[in-house]
């Protein structure tokens, strides 16, 4: 093994161009520095060169000023008063790593400094505290994170002054989400939708959900990456009226032979009232095909016959 | 050679041990391993004492007290025009009066104690408040929304082509405490409150929810565990639920070795039903055993089973499932992501036979029939199907991404199931092959703009009635910029629904096209957005709308002016419509 590590070492190029700061890189960025050591969790050496120590973050914004305002405004900024946490969780080192090198050297190679090509080297640096949120071996599977996204994608850790978004996010968590998903943007401006804001300014009017009521953007495995394994569990979160339990069960809210919710409903929105995926009776008769002729010119519930569509404890038809 | 680099070994030796003595080397981490950089005689890290640093810290957080930023939109709007009250408003009706737009709110109060307000209100019932306070290691979040809107309903005519606005208010909030550390464990209390009421002529209800759970996650050696255990009521006044329901979830993952993961999960729920003797008890676990082969690809096995609670429920409901899957995932770089899984299901229900002429008194009798009553009328019958679940996605360079994903999930038969009318088993009602395609293609082409074309079709099949519903959608859109100060949006989308439904007497189809346009620019004066979007529908089933908004933002003076004209137009072959016009004036306050 030390024979491999002697081997490793070689004569690199000097940072005597240390002087002109972070433009003349004379160490890297070099990748991928983490392939074999992905796990870097608190407690171990945190830092692109080994040995150097913590410096705290007045060192680091004695140079770059700039980034001051902004991050003081951020909820990172917090971690400057965790008197009791080690200096590798504090301010700008608890995701730069331990700056003692980069301070002298001025080099972007003696630091992390997030510009590696692999997503997930960000990913892995980010997780590091985030473990509360997701972990890096969830993270990997996440379909986000499979599509190349990194939390930097739509985080901004270093936002500007004047930046409003909450999480640090690069824009309105809606229109983040649309900026990839557009068509789903679309049906939100349906005849019917989830009352989610797509256009801040033009639809006055209070906000009220957000697209991670439903989606587990950080740790969600299936498709659509949503916050419960099965869409029913999902939405009876906010409606769980409709799930009962009934004595008299419409079979076609039961998600399993039936589809659930989505046999009626189209959760984004739809042109139809109700979100469905149709509009009154044809709804219905999309399943029940011989109920056409059934008191036509009538919807099947609104008009006070089969009003408890979604299951009942009275009637089996569903009147009452 | 061999020799100078002992040498270097050992001078990183020493830079281990903490010290700040001169060296000729650092090591830079590479690979995983340290290479060695010289850096020539003298060269010392910078040190700084501990104290010092909190010290600094501390100055740094007394100076974050001066900081905002502090904003909101203030101002009032009118409706300048606006149908009666008995139109389809569709969504919620414009809002009128004062209003507090997009406030944000953020800073210290004092050292170490976060706090952020945003929020809107538009009037007692229209308001939405997010709070956030944290600490270190503690965290508060809270939602609370309260949302008025308008309800379509029927006339108590009868009349498919008379309409009457019902109204519906949902007041919610939601909350959660956290307390994490940053070795991964967490312990989090949530909670749910809402109450909704719906007011229309046919349909009157009052529901609400009161729910509280506790949840914890740690990471031990290399496991992943989550805990939760909630309780929570909810009533509604419709149907007579006055539920009480416990529950409970599990969730574990382990990396066996750097590509062998083990994933698991159980949950249980009990709901105490009030009138019924015993208490409804449903239950869900499942497993995968991932394994990442090498280059990116991964297999997957999976398992899941569920149990439907079907302990009070007296007519035709659903037991369960099995399902066994397997999923192979492709993705050897960020350009590629293949996925293929399958998935086998085997329900089990129960079907109430209704053919059975001494069902039909049970079933109408008063007070209804138990499950008990109705048990030696119930037969056992089961469904099984098979899901095949595609998706590729692909970067095309730098500027173009192509995806497309494919699911069908058929039953290759389903029971039949009794019918009242025709007092004998009829066809299943529910389609056997369901279908969902989506193809998209995102083309990013620099300074001239990004395109994108997508196009999906959802299609659910009933081979025995040899029914057919099917939806589609195609569109494009395109944003770009027309000069460096304005940029404009447009799209258009055709969507069709078509429905071949054997047994009915018309079959029917509703396409719709929508537009939207919109310019987005900044001048001397400020900055402004126009946005224009339309869904014109042909044919059945379909509903219309047209919104017109222009906002100014001016950039000397903190005022801006927004406008918007909107007009829904019900479908359902209705004549109902409505149409609203309105101008508000803000004051755009601002302390960063």
């Amino acid at each position: 093994m030390v024979v491999v590590v002697l081997w490793c070492i070689r004569i690199g190029s000097p940072a005597q161009d240390s002087n002109e700061g972070d433009e003349g890189d004379a160490l890297g960025p070099s990748l991928p520095w983490y392939a074999e050591s992905p796990h870097w969790v608190v407690g171990q050496e945190f830092s692109a060169v080994q040995g150097a120590p913590f410096i705290g973050s007045t060192e680091c914004l004695y140079c770059h000023p700039d980034r001051k305002a902004g991050y003081l405004k951020t909820a990172h900024a917090r971690t400057l008063i965790a008197d009791d946490t080690a200096l590798e969780q504090q301010g700008c080192e608890a995701c730069h790593g331990a700056g003692g090198a980069h301070a002298v050297l001025r080099s972007r190679g003696a630091i992390f400094a997030f510009d590696w090509q692999e997503p997930m080297y960000t990913s892995t640096i980010c997780l590091r505290c985030h473990t509360w949120l997701t972990t890096r071996e969830e993270w990997r599977h996440v379909p986000h994170a499979r599509g190349g996204l990194k939390c930097t994608t739509c985080h901004d850790p270093h936002v500007p002054a004047d930046h409003e978004q909450r999480f640090m996010l690069r824009q309105n968590e809606e229109q983040l989400c649309l900026s990839c998903h557009d068509a789903v943007g679309h049906e939100f401006s349906r005849f019917s939708s989830h009352p989610v804001q797509i256009e801040a300014s033009l639809s006055p009017g209070p906000r009220a959900i957000h697209c991670t009521d439903c989606h587990d953007v950080h740790s969600g495995q299936g498709r659509g990456m949503l916050a419960e394994a099965r869409v029913q569990d999902l939405c009876l979160r906010c409606h769980m009226e409709k799930g009962g339990p009934f004595r008299f069960v419409h079979m076609a809210t039961e998600e399993g032979i039936g589809e659930g919710c989505l046999t009626c409903h189209k959760p984004h929105g739809s042109d139809s009232p109700w979100l469905g995926v149709a509009d009154g009776r044809d709804m219905c008769i999309t399943c029940h095909t011989d109920r056409e002729q059934h008191n036509p010119g009538v919807t099947c519930w609104t008009a006070g016959c089969h009003s408890m569509i979604h299951g009942s404890n009275a009637s089996p038809l569903f009147f009452k | 050679m061999r020799i100078r680099a002992a040498i270097s070994c050992v001078l990183s030796w020493l830079c281990l041990a903490g010290t700040a003595r001169a060296a000729e080397w650092i090591y830079v981490y590479e690979n995983g391993v340290p290479v060695g950089y010289s850096v020539g005689a003298g060269f010392e890290f910078l040190q700084v004492d501990p104290a010092d640093i909190a010290q600094a810290n501390r100055a740094l957080i007394n100076e974050l007290t001066t900081y905002g930023p502090y904003r909101a939109d203030v101002g009032a709007t009118a409706r300048l025009k606006d149908s009666d009250g008995s139109g389809i408003r569709g969504k919620g009706k414009l809002p009128e009066g004062f209003f507090v737009h997009d406030l944000a709110v953020r800073g210290l109060l004092t050292p170490g104690d976060w706090k952020e307000v945003n929020g809107d209100y538009f009037g007692p019932d229209r308001f939405y408040v997010e709070l956030d306070k944290s600490g270190p290691h503690w965290n508060w979040d809270s939602t609370t929304f309260s949302r008025a809107d308008s309800l379509l309903a029927l006339a108590p005519s009868g009349s498919s082509t008379s309409y009457v606005a019902g109204a519906r208010t949902r007041y919610q909030t939601d909350f959660v405490w956290r307390r994490g550390s940053f070795e991964g464990g967490a312990f989090n209390i949530r909670g749910r409150v809402y109450e909704r009421r719906t007011r229309s002529p046919l349909e009157t209800g009052d529901s609400s929810l009161r729910w509280v759970e506790g949840s914890w996650r740690t990471v031990e050696h290399g496991w992943g565990l989550r805990g939760a255990v909630s309780a929570g009521a909810y009533s509604a006044t419709q149907g007579g639920l006055d539920d009480t329901v416990l529950a409970g979830r599990l969730a574990a993952n382990h990396w066996l070795t750097p590509s062998l993961g083990v994933f698991g999960d159980a949950q249980m729920s009990t709901t105490d039903v009030v009138g019924e003797s015993t208490d409804v008890i449903k239950s869900s676990m499942g497993g995968a055993l991932v394994w990442d082969i090498a280059g990116g690809m991964t297999l997957s096995g999976t398992a899941r089973s569920y149990s439907g609670g079907g302990q009070i429920a007296a007519n035709s409901h659903l037991l369960g499932y099995d399902d066994l899957g397997a999923r192979l995932e492709l993705h050897p770089s960020t350009a590629v992501d293949v996925s293929a899984s399958y998935r086998r299901r085997n329900a089990s229900a129960e079907r109430l036979r209704l053919e059975d002429d001494a069902v039909r008194a049970l079933l109408f009798a008063d007070p209804p029939a138990t499950r008990d009553d109705l048990a030696p009328f119930k037969t056992p019958t089961s469904a099984d199907s098979d899901r095949y679940d595609v998706r590729a996605a692909f970067h095309l360079g730098r500027n173009v991404l192509v995806s497309a994903s494919r699911y069908v999930e058929d039953f290759s038969a389903l029971p039949a199931v009794g019918n009242l009318t025709a007092a004998q088993p009829v066809d299943p009602y529910f389609p056997d092959l369901r279908q969902q395609d989506d193809l998209r293609l995102a083309w990013d082409m620099g300074a001239l703009g990004s395109l994108t074309l997508q196009s999906s079709e959802y299609a659910r099949r009933n081979r025995a009635r040899e029914s057919e519903y099917r939806m589609t959608r195609r569109g494009a859109s395109f944003t770009g910029p027309l000069t460096d100060r304005l940029s404009w949006r447009a799209g258009a989308t055709k969507s069709e629904r078509n429905a071949d439904l054997l047994g009915t007497t018309q079959d029917w189809q509703g396409d719709s096209w929508s537009y939207d346009l919109g310019l987005y620019g900044r001048s001397s004066l400020g900055l402004y957005r126009l946005n224009w979007s339309s869904v014109a529908p042909e044919g059945r089933s379909h509903s219309g709308s047209t919104t017109l908004g222009l906002e100014l933002r001016l950039q000397r003076v903190p005022v801006y002016v927004s406008g918007w004209w909107r007009q829904w137009n019900g479908g359902l072959g209705g004549s109902g419509s409505t149409s609203d016009a309105g101008v508000g004036v803000g004051w755009h306050f601002s302390i960063r």
